[in-house]
């Protein structure tokens, strides 16, 4: 008797998802949005997510909503993060804007990871983050915090 | 980035949250605003670590640290925790957790100087710090008479830490809720009287082989810091019975440490017994308790999770039959 209500995501480039609510309502900015939005609240835009990742980010509500307590969950997650860190960048951008904790925890986490033991130069690369120091400023800033470093 | 830095809550190791400073300079101005990530200084293991500790704390970003770690650093003395009071006070108002533990050449002279640059301390573990030698007298000595020196053993050691460095703590730190002064041979009964008189709402307490303190000693504890959570009495033999019955006063304790208690009786453990929430107790060693007394913990202490009877050759398997009766969630060793 119960239908399966389902509503719409929409992303930045246009593209639509259509999800079961119980899936939608797993990212609480969406819950926040129904709840506060009356009655067309069938379509909902996720201005902050392109496509891609809003699809990806779909994958994971769905996974973790209809199967909570299954025993490849853990798995799931652990092969989900295996994409490049730009995907990664991206799905714990739309986490944190959709609000979904879990996600949020999962890919901060993993990209987190990525900076563990690299070198300065190394955290550049992986990240492709241009430095914008001066010599002299990077210096400083070495000195400055050479404390740390076990000589 | 900075999203994923403040969600994450960057469990990274100090070394790469650092590293990260020098990425560049927007990730810079990011990280250096974000409190969380500067509440935490670790040298624990570092050599030089009283200079590293002067270089963190003149950096801005650290000037609401919260916790200090100098476990088993070397390299950090009383100058430099003079200096620390001296020009970074303000750095270390709001210092909560420090462990100098294993700090070898931290006297009361430095606890002073550190107690007094934070106020809002309240965790301090200070476990192992040892005595030195006086080298000259014992070299006087040892030239004659090789035996006089296990007798007169106590007088010419002399402790780092005393009765005098807990004053300053308490005179200083009026939030102490955890102190961990394991192995600090010189304090006495006078510490635990100040400690009881300041420290009310104490919640862990761990005396390890502090062996000058006596019966009277810990009562003031036990009477006056009421919610006690965690006692450690690790190789303290020379309590009696008269202060174990005490422990019953203790009713939010959760983890008793009694191992090496040689005077503990079955009588000791009836009141223990009372003490419905412990979830950890170490009897080893205890060699005077028998079966009486463990049943009486079975029954009294249903929460229980770990008991260790190791050592004790008067209890059998009848005490485990009530222990396995009552207490569904012991896992012992015996």
């Amino acid at each position: 008797m119960t239908s399966s209500k389902t509503i719409v995501l929409r992303s930045s480039d246009g593209a639509t998802f259509e999800v079961d609510e119980a899936v939608a309502l797993h990212s609480l900015m969406i819950k926040h949005r129904i709840e506060t939005g009356g009655a067309d609240s069938t379509t909902i835009d996720v201005p902050e997510v392109t496509g891609n990742t809003l699809s990806k980010v779909i994958e994971y509500c769905k996974k973790h909503v209809e199967a909570p307590n299954s025993d490849d969950l853990k798995s799931f997650d652990t092969d989900f993060v295996k994409v490049d860190q730009a995907v990664l960048c991206h799905l714990a951008k739309a986490s944190y804007y959709m609000n979904i904790k879990g996600l949020l925890d999962l890919s901060s986490k993993t990209i987190a990871d990525m900076f563990k033991g690299k070198t300065v130069e190394q955290i550049r690369e992986t990240f492709h983050i241009k430095n914008d120091f001066t010599p002299e400023e990077e210096e400083e800033l070495r000195k400055e915090n050479s404390w740390n470093l076990f000589v | 980035m900075k999203i994923i830095i403040t969600s994450s809550r960057l469990r990274l190791p100090q070394r790469d949250i650092i590293s990260l400073l020098l990425v560049s300079s927007p990730l810079n101005r990011t990280l250096v605003t974000l409190p969380s990530l500067w509440l935490v200084l670790d040298f624990h293991e570092m050599n030089n670590a009283g200079d590293r500790l002067i270089a963190a704390l003149s950096l801005p970003r650290y000037h609401n640290v919260k916790q200090i770690i100098l476990e088993f650093a070397q390299g950090i003395e009383d100058k430099h925790l003079s200096i620390i009071r001296s020009q970074f006070s303000g750095s270390l108002k709001n210092l909560e957790h420090l462990n100098l533990n294993r700090c070898q050449k931290i006297s009361d002279n430095g606890i002073e100087d550190i107690t007094k640059a934070s106020p809002s301390l309240k965790i301090f573990s200070i476990y192992w710090n040892v005595r030195y030698f006086n080298f000259h007298l014992i070299s006087f000595i040892f030239l004659y008479i090789c035996i006089y020196l296990v007798i007169l053993s106590d007088n010419i050691f002399f402790f780092r830490v005393t009765d005098v460095g807990i004053s300053h703590l308490v005179n200083n730190c009026k939030h102490i809720v955890d102190l961990y002064l394991s192995g600090c041979k010189g304090i006495s009964d006078k510490s635990l009287q100040m400690i009881s008189e300041s420290y009310p709402h104490l919640e862990s307490l761990d005396i390890t082989r502090c062996v000058k303190i006596t019966d009277g000693g810990l009562q003031h504890v036990i009477v006056k810091c009421t919610g006690l959570k965690n006692l450690n009495l690790y190789a303290l033999s020379s309590f009696t019975d008269g202060v174990y019955k005490k422990l019953s006063l203790l009713t939010e304790l959760r983890f008793l440490d009694l191992c090496g208690a040689q005077n503990l009786s079955d009588e000791g453990l009836f009141s223990i017994a009372k003490c419905k929430n412990i979830r950890t107790l170490n009897l080893t060693w205890c060699v005077r308790v028998t079966d009486a007394g463990v049943i009486a913990i079975a029954q009294g202490c249903t929460n229980l999770e770990f008991l260790s009877l190791f050592g004790i050759v008067g209890v059998t398997d009848k005490c485990l039959e009530a222990l396995s009766k009552f207490c569904s969630n012991t896992r012992h060793l015996m």
